[in-house]
């Protein structure tokens, strides 16, 4: 894992966000190249965004999906690890 | 193309959808559809109807979602970009002093539709008055952008004269592409058949939002410069888009129908303000425009004329109406007097002597102007 539980993680300064009716698109205006997030992506992204830390957007997720913890936090890991892959999101080092 | 009564019904929904109108489940219609999903789902998505048709169907119908996804999100992504270019072109603008109205896409997408991805933008249009424009030009240098040439029949000498654009586009190359109009209406029918009030039309302009610098036309200032850009370019560029936005504006704005009839008529626009709300209403149905249509009707001599060209099972048919040998007929029909039509005719076969030199360079004759025109076979 790139990114430890206790960082937070931010959206890449070139990068747009447009949520559609739950699904949402992701705009790289660096790279002229967009990516859709199904609901559960984009409530990651919400959460990730809305959240002081990895843990804490985890923490927010276990109330609202019925998926073992641990399986929730290893899908939540891919989606930061392919987020961070394509530069769209970055670790907020301040 | 889908020849069933059920598009009339489709597209009246998008408008719906289109203003906040619509009930959550409507989009459920769809799944009456009888034919192939991907037949109406591809016309859709070449009419840009695919974000609206989206926006409709992705809680109650996931297959057809499904496949229209990808051009909503494409859209959506598009007009990201572009209200961010929008962002910085503002700004700029404002630092120098430049007033700008914005027009069509980017205009309507803020001012009429619910969500501004559910209408697909391709550029940014801003109309800048004449003395502003070599400023306005300056300043996308500075941000970055370079000018266009634009086609060798259409120079900047013409554009200026016949209300047309400047394009621009990043010099980094990519995508963003912003014209810069020198008018709300743009070619030479215009410029010899018509008498638009430009001054009261951008005296009449508010801004896009409370505190912005970007204004945007009167509603139904809107109402109009729509209806004419459509009459305009024939029907061609996805004509439904184009009389979505109608549909749309006529049912999340207040528009005052009897100021559109007075003015279409006024600046003799009224044959051509006709042919294209009667085309919205039939297909999309424009409420609150009935007075305004009863206002505008053609004779039926004139009606039929136009008929021949334009109807609603043509637009649905994609019938392409700007090669030479419609296009000419019908830009004549729609002129409001015969003699402007006839000026239209004659000065683009036999133009002024500055028209020659905006086109050809001031050293061109009237007979090499003639023999363009039959070189390229066109006007």
């Amino acid at each position: 894992m790139t990114v430890a539980l206790t960082e937070r993680v931010v959206a890449s300064p070139q990068v747009l966000f447009k949520d559609m009716g739950g699904e949402a698109v992701l705009l790289d205006l660096g790279t002229e190249t967009y990516f859709g997030l199904n609901e559960t992506g984009a409530r990651f992204w919400h959460q990730l965004m809305a959240s002081p830390s990895v843990a804490d957007a985890w923490a927010v997720l276990r109330e609202e999906y019925e998926a073992a913890p641990e399986r929730l936090l290893d899908d939540l890991y891919v989606l930061i690890d392919e987020l961070l892959e394509r530069d769209l999101i970055r670790v907020d080092r301040a | 193309m889908p020849r069933l009564r059920f598009e009339t019904s489709i597209l009246a929904l998008l408008a719906d959808v289109g203003a906040g109108r619509a009930r959550p489940d409507a989009g459920a219609v769809f799944a009456s559809w009888p034919g192939e999903p991907g037949e109406l789902s591809e016309w859709l998505v070449r009419q840009d109807l695919a974000p609206l048709a989206h926006a409709s169907v992705r809680t109650v119908a996931p297959a057809w979602a499904s496949r229209l996804a990808p051009a909503a999100f494409g859209a959506a992504a598009a007009n990201l970009a572009h209200f961010k270019a929008l962002d910085r072109l503002e700004r700029r603008f404002e630092t120098e002093r430049i007033p700008m109205v914005l027009l069509k896409g980017a205009a309507v997408a803020g001012r009429a539709y619910a969500d501004a991805s559910y209408r697909p933008m391709t550029d940014l249009d801003a109309w800048v008055r004449d003395d502003d424009m070599p400023r306005a030009v300056e300043a996308l240098r500075g941000l970055g952008f370079r000018q266009d040439g634009g086609l060798a029949t259409r120079p900047e000498a013409l554009q200026r004269l016949s209300g047309g654009e400047l394009l621009f586009r990043p010099e980094r190359g990519g995508h963003g592409l912003i014209e810069l109009h020198f008018s709300p209406f743009q070619g030479w029918w215009v410029q010899r058949t018509s008498a638009p009030d430009l001054p009261g039309m951008w005296r009449r302009a508010v801004a896009i939002a409370p505190g912005r610098h970007a204004m945007r036309l009167a509603d139904d200032d809107a109402m109009l410069q729509t209806t004419l850009h459509i009459a305009v370019n024939q029907f061609g560029q996805a004509p439904l888009r184009g009389l979505m936005d109608l549909a749309v504006m006529a049912r999340a704005c207040a528009i005052d129908w009897a100021s559109v009839a007075e003015r279409a008529v006024a600046w003799r626009m009224a044959q051509a303000a006709w042919l294209v709300l009667d085309a919205a209403e039939r297909l999309i149905g424009m409420p609150g425009s009935r007075t305004a249509l009863s206002a505008l009707r053609p004779t039926l001599p004139a009606r039929a004329l136009l008929h021949a060209f334009v109807t609603p099972e043509t637009i649905l048919d994609g019938r392409d109406l700007r090669r030479p040998a419609l296009r000419h007929p019908f830009m004549l029909a729609l002129a409001d007097r015969r003699r402007d039509g006839a000026r239209l005719l004659g000065r683009a076969i036999w133009p002024e002597p500055w028209w020659i030199a905006a086109r050809h360079g001031p050293s061109a004759g009237r007979w090499s102007h003639v023999m363009d025109l039959l070189r390229r076979g066109d006007v």
